[in-house]
Formats: structure tokens, sequence, C-alpha cells
């Protein structure tokens, strides 16, 4: 089968719109990837067919709503691959997963535990574990990454010890698309007694996900960069890990029996969904990853794989002409990588590098330190810009980005 | 005005160097972040009864934050903290406008492109925010007054304050626009300038 990129195109009606505009290349997908027809029609299907609230009501709305609702749940669970979809927390995004693990989980530690985390982290991988550490007087200890970003699989025996809890580390990262050796450091934390999470935030639109071969206790993700909608997330965990865990937030829906004096809790996954939860973006995200499933995941591997080697090709071009003023972060050609290339040009801001891309060339990218400032630190950047693919991309995307580049080559020397 | 926002005048303010760097024997000295993107600019001032007579930045930043740097510093000479707060207050007012006709501060249309692009507008206030953080940092006293709507009349509703901005121009302006120079005059306390 050959994937064929005009056929995917064709179903997201933001390219459509602005296909007459003939100048649209949108690059910033590893923050917000663009949306689907299906999934825009889903919402709205729910929301003129079947809204109401979930769980509680009797009325015809409210079972249509909860049936959506818990259907959508079902389409998670098997995109992930797992088979209990009880499991399947639905959050705000991987920042509100990230927190209520570092809340709940983190609720039983006590001084002198550790978290191991790596350089590589999103700030919102980084932070909730300062604040426990602030809570709770948990020690922070950092897996190192290469010069590549990848995080250091010689330092990982040594870093993870019998007081570490939990790992808690990137599936890739979102800077220099480094993908992690889980395999590696799950083996080494299950066998010192520590949990593992991992953010799958920008790995989990390249899927298919297979949580229960990663291994991995607690699995995190946004909606918004799995061609789903904003305002929704998942966070995966073993029921074992859930049943342990206390609940982060309390209210409605997450309880058992209440009185004046205690409340008992429901089981997961009601117990970590106080409240009413974002149902229609549920609704859409149940949609995205069945779509996203059922899409030619190779065949988009190939075609963005190939992209991105045209990108770093054309950059490597581009640095012979222009005294190698540009460096790319993250493995080298053909290693394995997530499609995205955050770069830092010699004597130019990423921002008026993003500008001129966007003013000049309709590219749309993403410039600064990507809410990963200390990793920003560690390759001695203030910050850097960033191309991030999705399946809609193209070729004629790929050449807008190094006619721009060269073009800000020029301006700002 | 082209809506270009690297057009040439503003290239050229940012590649201006000469209050670039650090002085000796600052009264007063601040750094401002733009958390957002990380652009951090540093400032040290000298004064003469609390008005600046020498400035210089040192701008970690984009091409924005440098030429913006380079452009108060021009203006900065004879400023203190109330005029240098009513002048941030007119430009930051200027840019959040959105009547294309709201005058920017005299010799400021080089930034009007900017306008449009409003997260690009810390961008340029942060060379006039850390400066205020310095001389706040002596004991500098703001005003409280609205920000005025034309530069060339007065800058507040006192006339103690008036002030000219266009009194005078930089011969050796990069551009055809033409910044303000103003005039130290401490010893004339009814004007600015």
């Amino acid at each position: 089968m050959i994937f064929d990129v005009d056929h995917i195109q064709r179903q997201f009606a933001i390219i459509r719109h602005y296909a007459s505009e003939g100048r649209f290349h949108y690059l910033d997908n590893a923050a917000t990837a663009q949306i689907p027809d299906c999934v825009l029609a889903a919402m709205t299907t729910h929301d003129t067919r079947a809204r109401a609230n979930v769980k509680r009501g009797i009325h015809r709305l409210a079972q249509e709503a909860t049936d959506a609702f818990e259907n959508a749940r079902d389409q998670i669970a098997k995109y992930l691959g797992i088979e209990n979809s009880d499991e399947v927390i639905f959050t705000s995004g991987a920042t509100a997963g990230i927190n209520v693990i570092a809340q709940g989980f983190g609720q039983s530690l006590k001084p002198g535990d550790e978290i191991v985390l790596s350089q590589a982290e999103h700030h919102s991988n980084l932070v909730p574990w300062q604040m426990l550490k602030q809570r709770k007087g948990v020690r922070l200890r950092f897996l190192p990454v290469d010069e590549n970003g990848v995080i250091d699989l010689s330092r990982v025996e040594a870093s993870i010890t019998p007081a570490t809890k939990l790992v808690a580390v990137t599936h890739a990262s979102n800077v220099t698309g480094a993908v992690t050796d889980v395999a590696a450091i799950r083996k080494i934390a299950h066998e010192r007694g520590a949990k593992l999470m991992l953010d799958g935030a920008q790995m989990a639109p390249h899927g298919p996900l297979d949580l229960p071969g990663l291994g991995a206790d607690f699995y995190v993700f946004s909606g918004h960069k799995t061609y789903g909608p904003s305002g929704v997330g998942i966070l995966w965990g073993r029921m074992e890990s859930l049943e342990q865990m206390p609940p982060t937030f309390g209210g409605g829906e997450m309880v058992g029996h209440v009185t004046y004096e205690k409340t008992s809790y429901a089981a997961p996954p009601r117990k970590f969904e106080a409240g009413t939860p974002p149902i229609t973006q549920a609704v859409g995200l149940g949609v995205a990853l069945e779509w996203l499933g059922n899409q030619d995941l190779p065949g988009i591997h190939n075609h963005l794989n190939g992209l991105t080697d045209r990108i770093m090709a054309g950059m490597a071009q581009l640095n012979n002409t222009y005294d190698n003023r540009i460096r790319i972060l993250g493995p080298p050609r053909g290693a394995q990588r997530l499609p995205l290339i955050s770069f830092a040009v010699k004597d130019a801001h990423p921002h008026d590098i993003c500008q001129i891309m966007n003013d000049r060339h309709g590219v749309a990218l993403r410039g600064g330190h990507h809410c990963a400032e200390p990793l920003h630190e560690i390759f001695d950047l203030d910050g850097t810009t960033r191309a991030s693919l999705g399946m809609f991309n193209g070729q004629e995307d790929v050449d807008a980005l190094l006619n721009g580049l060269e073009d800000c080559l020029k301006i700002l020397d | 005005m082209s809506n270009d926002m690297y057009h040439d005048p503003i290239i050229a303010w940012s590649k201006r160097k000469e209050h670039m760097g650090t002085l000796q024997n600052a009264d007063c000295r601040a750094t401002e972040n733009n958390p957002l993107c990380g652009d951090r600019i540093s400032v040290e001032i000298k004064l003469h009864f609390s008005r600046i007579t020498e400035i210089a930045f040192h701008v970690r930043g984009c091409i924005l934050a440098k030429a913006s740097a380079a452009h108060l510093a021009f203006l900065a000479e004879g400023l203190d903290l109330e005029a240098l707060g009513q002048l941030r207050k007119f430009f930051g007012k200027a840019l959040k406008s959105k009547d294309e006709a709201f005058p920017f501060p005299e010799n400021h249309d080089i930034f009007n492109p900017v306008r449009s692009r409003k997260s690009r507008h810390s961008c340029v206030l942060l060379p006039y925010d850390a400066a205020m953080q310095a001389l706040r940092s002596v004991g500098g006293e703001e005003s409280h007054y609205e920000p005025i709507q034309s530069i060339g009349r007065t800058i507040s509703k006192s006339s103690f304050h008036d002030v000219h901005l266009n009194a005078l121009t930089l011969p050796d302006h990069p551009t055809a626009c033409t910044p303000a120079v103003p005039v130290k005059n401490p010893s004339s306390p009814n004007r600015l300038f």
C-alpha cells in the first residue's frame, strides 16, 4: 500500500480552508496537531444528539451520553493495547495526569525517598516533582542525556537505587525527538522496586502503542497532540497501581459512600474522575484514536521519516552554503527519532525565525525552549526553533521550511 | 509603512552597539526576563538628580528586543522614572490599541508592525521594564497619571512634566525615522529636557 498524503489532507477542514491561500504549512504538530473531520463531526453529533451529564441521569440523553463516554474509553483502551478499559482515566491533559500521580502516588512518600527523572523532561514532568519535593522532602535524581539528547543508559543502573520509588521519564523528547529505550529503564526500575511512569505526550500520536508490552506502570498523554480535541487527556495505570494510589481530587462521582464524617472511594476509573468530566472532548478523543489506529501507521511512519530526512538533508546543504550556522539537536540522520527537528541558527533568535517563517513563508513553527529550559541549558542554548510534522504534511511543507530557512539565514546575519 | 516587521530600520537599530555593554560605576542596574521566550535584558544606568545620564543594555533576545533597547537608549538620556514610565505606558497602549490610527509615541512608528503581533509586544517593552526596574531600585517615583495620547503635547497632566520628544533629532540615525534625543538639563526643573 502506498501512503497517500493527499487523501489524508482532504480529511482536515482546516487544510482545505487555507488551501486557497496557497501558503499554509503547519509544522507545529508537537504542540497541537490538527483535527480531522470525523472527530469534529463526532463532537458536533454528540452535542446535538446526546448532550447531557454522564452516569447520574436516568433520562434518554443521560444514557446516551454515558454510553458515548464509556465507548470512548473502550476506543482509547483499544488504541493503547489494553484489555481493561477501567484503567483508562480521563484527565484534562498529560500535565494533569502527571500532577495526579505526583499528588496521589506522592502522598505516601517520605523524606529520603527518590524520584528519578531525566534531563530531557518537559516542565510538566519536572515541576510537579519539584513541588512534591517541597511537600514531602523527596530527592530528585536525573538520568543524564548524551550529546544527542538520548537518555544515557550507562547511567541508569547507578541512578536508580533501592530508595527510588518512581522513575518518571519521557517516552520521546519534545525537543530532540529522541525516543527512550523503555525496556532498559523498566528492567532496572522494577528490579529496584520502583514504579515506571512514561510521559507519552509526544509518542502517543505516533502509535500504535502497546502499553502492556512497554511494561510501564503509568502512562500519560494529551488529546490535542493525537489529532483530538484540547482539554482532554489520558492517565493510564495498571489496575493494582491505581487501586493503591489515593485520589487527588474529591467531589462527585469519585465516591463510594459519603457521610458527614468520612468518604469511601469508588473503584478506578471513577476514583480519579471527580466532577463532570470533559464529556464531548472524551468522545472526540475516542474517535480520534480509533481513526488514528485505523490509518496505515507503517506508511505514515515511512512518510514522516522521509520528510524528516529531507529536512535534515536540506539543513546540511544550507550549512555548506551558510558557514555551518544551523545546529540540529537530537539523533543524527538515520537514527531513530520522532519526526520533529529542533534547531538553532547562529546569530538568529528563534522567535525572529518563527516570525519570518510565518510572515513571509506561511510556515508555522515553534520557537523558544519548548517548556524544557534545563535541557536547553545543557545544550548551552537560549532556545531553539522546532519543526514538528503531522501525517498531513507533505514535501511542499518541507520545501517551504527550507526556503524560509534560507531566507532567515540571509536576513538574520 | 510596510507591515513587514523585519524592515530595514528595525534591523539597523538591532545592530547598533553604542549603548550595548556595561557601565563603570553605574548607579543602578536591573535584569528583566521574559518567561515566555527566555529573553533576558540587563541594564546599567548612571544618574544625575534622578535622571538618566548614561545607559547601557545587555540583550539576550530577539531582533525586536535588541532594536527596542538600542532605540530606548538613544531616547533615555534625561528621563527620570516618571517620564520613562509615561513613555512606556503610551508605547504599551499604542501597541495594544486595535485602532490603527492610534498614534505611537514620537519616533516609535518603526514599531508599528509589531502592533498586530501581540505575542511580540513584550519583546519591545522588555527594555523599558528593565530600565524602570533599575530606576525603582534607587527610589525613583512613578506617576499615576493616565498615559498621554500624543507626544509632542504634554506627557502628563502636570506642566512640570511637559515633554517634547521631537525637540531634537539624531544626526547619524540609521533610518529615515528620527528618534529624538532628550537634552539633559537638570538645572531646569520645570522641564524634562
